[in-house]
């Protein structure tokens, strides 16, 4: 216990030196929220559209002009079909819509062409479901649930806390004890009497608190910015934290103790944590798309059950995570055990 | 500039290369692994929607409005109930992402879990295309749609052609950014100094395997995506080849930057990260452009991925060439002048 308390100590003095840290956990974490959390959006707006109309009626400038009053199109006259075509491979136009010369003579279902730059795809059916429900007034009586006036920084800023603190975590660990390595301290450290479990804790626990204190700092920050509703109880949030926290330094444990500069360890942690977590987690793309093999990696990844909890209890209000607390502490115990049996080799 | 000189440079940076161990699974495992998680993992398409049922009426018609959401595809029914506590439960509990609920007046309601405002949307418009049939209006305007380049909307041939890019951007920047700071970490910047070569032939010697290595990841990357990911080319690949030059220059040029103004590889590659991370999120790589805020779609002006991707996307998609991509290179090659230039010159003042 006492050997614990002196690396612990050791450890908190470290850190009160080094400026790199303060940067790592508090400037970075902020400029990131604000890049994705403005950065992310899948909704269509002020769409570069191109227009020609062939039957120059009084009905179709009307159309135009409610069209170019809506907030969804820029509209932009142009003279032929072959005109979008080419405006839209040089990428000044995504959609095209081609008013025919019948138009103004139905009443009902007059047709109107529309073409859209489909190369990406997600923006193409955002701008048509614009279009869609421009044009057809919705029949379907509906309402959203959690997420009335459906803001996407609802969605997507809790994943940018999980993703963030994800790295953060990750990253300082395994800096923690790479640096020892490559200053070659870490030698002088394992001919002392502690033992490789307190002197891993020792190591981890200053971390893990800095990560807490980042977690409410980030969430802080994130509702002041984007008015992000925090429904359920921070306690609840704390306890979660916690669990997640565990997988995630052990990786981070890991990734050190088999990389022997800190360039590695970087290259590693952006390879096996970094990425996924961004990509695989559910943070953007949803994890029930994916392929089924491609599912199973993502229940190894702790920032996919913690995304689930972090989103159920800002917008839900739920504060019992049950299922996926399990994971955490099951994922907690398995990267925590290997973490100590690949540090503890190094050491001998 | 002496050609027996840059040689024995490009010699050495060949030997040292080959036998750095960490450099070729990072080379070849990590491009693959990108593509591979980018391609499978970005879609961001919704199927099988769960949904309860609350179906107080229960007759033919309702039958017919419930069946006809079933097999459009869209929907599968995890629950069907009277209660719309229960509906309620489902939906705050993630086991269901929607409801329905049909009154005994015929009246339907839907509910939608809209935490995730992007999948709300889209189901919200499944559930339009399905219920449309039940209702009598007929609409005025009827757009049909048409979708150019990528008929069958799939992420996939966005996304896979940006990892190519990727690829460059985060291996050039990265490797550039080592380069040099590791002769100055192990002592050996002192001897190439003592060395008749020039600022300019070391700065070539150093940058002209990395172009070979960018290229070869390049070469890599797209053939693996047309395999594996059916990826329509359209364009010219000798274009792709040319366009793609200016673009490597400006990454390992910030690269080696970085590697300038820093002492220790750490450095030097948190420098690179510092740059990347803001190319990657602001590119229009994931997220598009088009959707940001006005200041920042004006930053990401300043981006030399963003005009690299446009390069990618229209060359393998909508098989763009010179003609429309002239102004995308023309501004690659003033930021591939402007930072070699500068890094050659923060190399002399180094020197001197």
């Amino acid at each position: 216990m006492n050997s614990f308390l002196s690396i612990l100590w050791k450890e908190i003095i470290h850190i009160k030196r080094e400026r790199r840290i303060a940067v790592i956990v508090f400037t970075f974490p902020l400029i990131m929220t604000i890049l994705y959390g403005y950065a992310i959006s899948f909704e269509p707006k002020n769409v570069p559209t191109g227009l020609l109309d062939f039957d120059n009626s009084t009905k179709s400038r009307e159309l135009i002009l409610s069209l170019s009053s809506s907030k969804y199109f820029i509209i932009h006259r142009v003279s032929s079909t072959d005109e979008i075509y080419r405006r839209i491979i040089q990428g000044e136009i995504k959609c095209g819509i081609v008013i025919p010369p019948d138009f103004s003579r139905k009443e009902k279902m007059a047709s109107i062409q529309v073409i859209i730059d489909g190369s990406d795809p997600n923006l193409g059916k955002g701008i048509l479901k614009n279009i869609q429900s421009f044009f057809i007034p919705s029949q379907v009586n509906t309402r959203f649930l959690f997420n009335q006036r459906m803001v996407s920084s609802n969605f997507y800023v809790p994943g940018i806390i999980v993703v963030l603190i994800t790295i953060i975590g990750v990253i300082i660990t395994s800096h923690s004890i790479v640096k020892e390595k490559e200053q070659g301290t870490f030698e002088l450290l394992s001919t002392t009497p502690v033992s490789s479990t307190s002197l891993i804790l020792g190591k981890i626990l200053p971390y893990a608190i800095i990560s807490l204190i980042d977690v409410f700092l980030i969430t802080g920050f994130a509702r002041l910015i984007f008015s992000i509703p925090v429904r359920g109880s921070l306690l609840s949030l704390f306890l979660n934290t916690s669990l997640f926290l565990l997988p995630t330094l052990s990786i981070g444990v890991t990734i050190s103790a088999l990389s022997k500069t800190e360039l590695t360890a970087l290259f590693a942690s952006f390879i096996i944590i970094t990425l996924p977590s961004i990509l695989l987690s559910g943070f953007v793309f949803p994890v029930e798309n994916m392929p089924g093999w491609l599912q199973i990696v993502t229940q190894f990844l702790p920032a996919t059950h913690f995304l689930k909890i972090v989103r159920g209890l800002f917008l839900k209000g739920i504060n019992f995570f049950p299922a996926e607390g399990f994971t955490l502490l099951g994922l907690g115990i398995l990267y925590a055990s290997i973490a100590i049996v690949s540090s503890g080799k190094r050491v001998k | 500039m002496n050609r027996v000189r840059l040689k024995g440079m490009l010699r050495k940076e060949f030997i040292q290369l080959r036998r750095d161990k960490r450099l070729f699974p990072m080379l070849f495992f990590a491009p693959l692994f990108q593509l591979f998680l980018f391609g499978y993992a970005v879609s961001l398409d919704i199927k099988d929607v769960p949904m309860v049922v609350v179906d107080n009426r229960n007759d033919s018609f309702s039958r017919e409005v419930i069946l006809s959401l079933i097999s459009s595809g869209y929907f599968r029914v995890v629950c069907s109930t009277h209660s719309i506590e229960v509906m309620d439960r489902k939906i705050l509990m993630g086991e269901a992402k929607a409801g329905i609920i049909i009154n005994e007046d015929g009246e339907i309601g839907v509910f939608i879990d809209g935490s995730d405002n992007n999948a709300a949307g889209i189901i919200q418009g499944y559930f339009e295309q399905v219920l449309s049939r039940f209702s009598n209006h007929i609409p005025e305007v009827y757009p049909i749609p048409r979708f150019l380049f990528n008929p069958e909307m799939k992420s996939v041939n966005y996304m896979v052609p940006g990892v190519a890019g990727m690829v460059i951007l985060i291996i050039a920047s990265v490797l550039a950014a080592g380069i040099l700071v590791k002769e100055k970490e192990i002592g050996t910047m002192e001897h190439l100094l003592v060395t008749p070569i020039s600022p300019a032939e070391m700065v070539l010697g150093k940058l002209i395997p990395f172009i070979f290595i960018s290229y070869i990841e390049m070469g890599l990357v797209i053939p693996a995506g047309i395999i594996f990911f059916h990826i329509p080319f359209r364009g010219n690949i000798l274009f792709l080849i040319v366009a793609t030059f200016p673009f490597i220059i400006t990454i390992l040029s910030i690269g080696l930057l970085s590697s300038i103004i820093s002492s220790t590889q750490q450095q030097a590659v948190m420098t690179a990260f510092l740059f990347m991370f803001p190319n990657i999120v602001l590119s229009g790589f994931m997220f598009p452009i088009e959707n940001m805020p006005d200041w920042l779609q004006k930053i990401t002006y300043l981006l030399p991925f963003r005009y690299y991707m446009t390069i990618l996307r229209s060359v393998f998609l909508k098989g763009g060439g010179f003609p429309q991509l002239w102004r995308e290179i023309l501004i690659l090659c003033i930021f591939a002048l402007f930072f070699f230039t500068l890094s050659v010159r923060r190399f002399r003042k180094i020197l001197t």
